[in-house]
């Protein structure tokens, strides 16, 4: 993927939010994480992995 | 302790506190209530803009708390070390353009508690493929409360998120 590409941000109802393209992620101690190029973070609180998904919108009924 | 460019900003009932270095510009404030925070302004806060109840509700949805409010009546003496020079003041449009300047790649920050924070050049769109109206800086929401999803409007205080 070229990193001139624009970061695109994927909202699915119900589930996580889609990033790809070129960017960075800092975490909440405000340090680099390391990702893909492609990633899911977390919509509905309820991750066990946070920041990223982990499927646990499915168990809740997240439907926002 | 308080910070030069912190500014406060009063009706006589109530008196809303203004810190820039806690703003991440999810413009919550003057998309909700421009009569009262519009950073086109100087001073940009007017506190005769609309009802003290409308500026709480609004100001109550400021994902940090780099806007927000006290009662006059619980605010005790006067702060005299707060800046009131209100014509150099920062808000949130001028805030957003000196970190565009310096700005390369997209950068996503985690919020402790909070949102996700986006700055740089990027899309959002649904999955349906329908395109949602983004800024050059916008927060997602966290939490799974928002009333105003897939983006933030400070309802993760509200609820309490944590996000260990």
């Amino acid at each position: 993927m070229e990193t001139k590409e624009k970061t695109k941000f994927t909202v699915k109802i119900g589930s996580a939010l889609e990033v790809s393209g070129a960017f960075s992620l800092r975490g909440k101690d405000g340090k680099i994480i390391q990702t893909e190029e492609k990633m899911y973070l977390c919509r509905c609180g309820a991750s066990n992995k946070k920041p990223f998904c982990d499927g646990e919108h499915r168990k809740i009924g997240f439907n926002q | 302790m308080d910070n030069p460019n912190d500014r406060q900003y009063s009706n006589g009932e109530i008196t809303v506190f203004w810190k820039p270095a806690k703003c991440i510009h999810a413009t919550t404030c003057f998309r909700e209530l421009l009569e009262v925070y519009n950073p086109r302004q100087r001073p940009w806060v007017n506190m005769h803009g609309a009802s003290t109840e409308k500026i709480i509700e609004v100001t109550d949805k400021c994902p940090t708390a780099a806007i927000y409010w006290k009662y006059n009546k619980d605010i005790e003496g006067a702060p005299d070390s707060i800046n009131t020079d209100y014509s150099e003041e920062a808000n949130p449009e001028t805030l957003l353009n000196t970190k565009q300047s310096k700005q390369v790649a997209t950068r996503i920050s985690i919020m402790k508690n909070g949102p996700i924070l986006v700055e740089g050049d990027f899309l959002v769109n649904y999955s349906t493929g329908e395109e949602i109206k983004a800024t050059k800086m916008t927060s997602f929401c966290r939490c799974g409360h928002s009333h105003a999803q897939p983006f933030c409007d400070g309802t993760h205080r509200k609820v309490g998120f944590v996000d260990e």
